[in-house]
């Protein structure tokens, strides 16, 4: 590990995570909690230097030689760079998540413990009253599939930190969760329950998409619109804007043109291309007509140019 | 050693590869064969690839990545035990490519026969379970599918070697060159000026630059007027271990890896040609050897 070495010329010189690498990590755990600001660690009142650390080596400690190999994958020191930033925002997101994970976990059981139709089995699983009592041995992907064709549910976001949950909320979530269990043809675990509502919902929203830098929370658009297709346009697309990783909304203002997309990202034509295509499909869930699907997505592109960079 | 320096050192252990595997890495690169691990690079694309077919010129790669949760059913997951990487390797039968010796960059291990054959027969195997089921067209595994495609492609279309036209000579009368400034150029002789203002000896990287400086005329237009380099001598500097010294070079001197190239490949082609002639075919990985260890590289 020479001294004065980039990051990427340590990795193909050595192999090896060494001080460069480190140390570019540090930066760009420092660029990317100040950017994105994201909450610093419990316990902790802001992100300082044990913090930022800490932060690094939990990334290490997580993906291990999968980082080495996808670093030493790199062509560039631009791309070592942006690996890094990648690789700190994703976990800064797990971290996130996993926290709402736990809130929303105990909401659900709530609501499924209120409700005649549910009935609780050992082991934390839910079960249908009067259904099967046997675990489900339906995969994973059956579940999420029965809890995506559930239509005509919304709930209202972002979800009240406390007090009782709004009805339609409630219709919600209890709706999906019953075609889950339905789908599993016997018990499900809340574990598995809280994790497919959340992607159905898109609820583990990191919590940079719902507040601005200062920290104030961000006004979800379908309180100020225009007229009352402005209202739907809006809230469907602030539905599809939730479910958006960082790529597609960077991709989502030029959907009509795959050369700016490129370029935006940075990417190739077929990587381009998938991404336009989820984009779509996200879309295609919420609208089905053309003109519909295409409203939502000015609606996003609307949703996409009032936020703060940050929030993107 | 500090409590900080002890946490650093204890979280960059999680992330170490084997002895083994960065010794090979940092040695000079071996011959290719099936079974191996490399970096495939070329500009600014890279990926690692699993060798499954070696030719002399062009080897049928497999892509690979490392990251298990971000596969899908296109590719198979190889275990630790199976690879000398000893970590979890996800193996994307389903984009097996043809492609060029040349962007074979840097060797990491290698795969397990067992497994190569698997890859190559892209027949299921328990031992080798697939990735899961991307049912979804938003699964993100898809982009990371896409993105691999998009570097096999620029990977796929590697070259260094200027595509040669000829017509130095016309190039020359075109431009208003002379053989008096044909003289003056770096490092023409005086007794092979005629020759080169004939167009009967190839160009070198620094005569071009001052022809482009000189004319106006782009460096491109140039090499491509050069005569044709031999096939040979573009396969034997196409080998991972001479690459490895182009790529010294490359560093030292500042300039791209292709640049580089093309001046090794036109400085040994001129200098061959001044010596024999064009009867005989020299032996160019001799005539490599010798260029190199003139350059300090051995």
């Amino acid at each position: 590990m020479g001294v004065g070495m980039s990051a990427f010329e340590e990795l193909n010189a050595t192999a090896e995570f060494g001080v460069a690498c480190y140390q570019l990590f540090l930066d760009k755990a420092k660029q990317v909690t100040r950017r994105y600001n994201f909450p610093p660690p419990e316990g902790s009142r802001a992100w300082d230097d044990d913090a930022w650390h800490e932060l690094v080596q939990d990334v290490l400690a997580t993906k291990g030689k999968t980082l080495i190999l996808a670093l030493m994958a790199c062509a560039t020191e631009d791309q070592v760079e942006r690996l890094a930033a990648t690789a700190i925002r994703n976990i800064l997101r797990d971290q996130a998540k996993s926290t709402e994970l736990g809130k929303l976990r105990r909401r659900v059981e709530g609501l499924l413990d209120d409700d005649a139709r549910f009935v609780g089995h050992p082991g934390d699983r839910w079960g249908i009253s009067g259904g099967p009592r046997s675990v489900g041995t339906q995969e994973l992907e059956k579940l999420q599939f029965a809890a995506r064709r559930v239509s005509g549910v919304a709930i209202t976001l972002p979800l009240n930190a406390g007090g009782p949950t709004p009805a339609n909320t409630v219709a919600a979530l209890t709706t999906v969760a019953y075609a889950v269990i339905e789908a599993a043809e016997g018990t499900v675990s809340i574990q598995t329950l809280t994790a497919i509502v959340a992607e159905r919902f898109s609820l583990l929203v990191t919590p940079t998409s719902l507040y601005d830098e200062e920290g104030a929370a961000f006004v979800v658009p379908s309180e100020r619109p225009d007229s009352a297709d402005a209202a739907v346009e809006l809230r469907l697309g602030y539905e599809v804007w939730l479910r958006l990783d960082e790529a597609e909304r960077a991709a989502v203002r030029c959907l009509d043109n795959l050369a700016d997309v490129q370029r935006v990202l940075r990417c190739g034509r077929r990587e381009a291309i998938a991404v336009v295509d989820r984009i779509q499909r996200k879309i295609g869930e919420v609208a089905t007509d053309p003109d519909a699907q295409r409203a939502v997505a000015s609606g996003i592109v609307a949703i996409v140019t009032t936020l703060p960079p940050a929030a993107n | 050693m500090g409590d900080t320096a002890r946490e650093v050192a204890s979280a960059i252990a999680a992330t170490r590869l084997s002895e083994a595997t960065r010794a090979i890495w940092a040695s000079a690169p071996p011959e290719p064969s099936p079974g191996q691990v490399w970096r495939a690079r070329w500009e600014s694309s890279a990926l690692l690839v699993l060798l499954i077919e070696v030719q002399r010129a062009t080897v049928l790669a497999c892509p690979i990545t490392s990251d298990v949760a971000g596969s899908n059913s296109s590719a198979f997951v190889v275990p630790e035990t199976r690879s000398s990487l000893q970590t979890p390797l996800v193996t994307w039968v389903e984009l097996r490519r043809q492609l060029p010796v040349r962007v074979l960059d840097r060797c990491l291990g290698e795969m397990q026969s067992e497994v190569v054959e698997a890859v190559a027969a892209n027949t299921h195997d328990e031992r080798l379970p697939r990735g899961r089921l991307a049912v979804h067209g938003t699964d993100p595994s898809l982009q990371e599918q896409a993105r691999l495609e998009d570097r096999l492609d620029e990977l796929a279309a590697a070259a260094w070697a200027p595509v040669g036209i000829g017509g130095l000579k016309d190039l020359f009368d075109a431009t208003g060159v002379s053989l008096a400034q044909v003289r003056q150029l770096p490092g023409v002789p005086d007794g092979d000026a005629l020759s080169v203002r004939r167009g009967d000896r190839p160009l070198d990287a620094p005569q071009i630059e001052a022809l482009v400086a000189r004319t106006g005329v782009t460096a491109d237009r140039w090499w491509e007027a050069n005569p044709q380099l031999p096939e040979a001598l573009i396969a034997a500097l196409d080998r991972p271990a001479a690459r490895a010294k182009v790529v010294a070079l490359a560093a030292e001197e500042r300039r791209s890896e292709i640049a580089a190239w093309r001046s090794v490949a036109y400085d040994v082609f001129s200098l061959a040609a001044r010596q024999t002639g064009e009867a005989t075919e020299p032996n160019w990985e001799g005539r490599l050897g010798q260029y190199f260890a003139g350059r300090g590289l051995t």
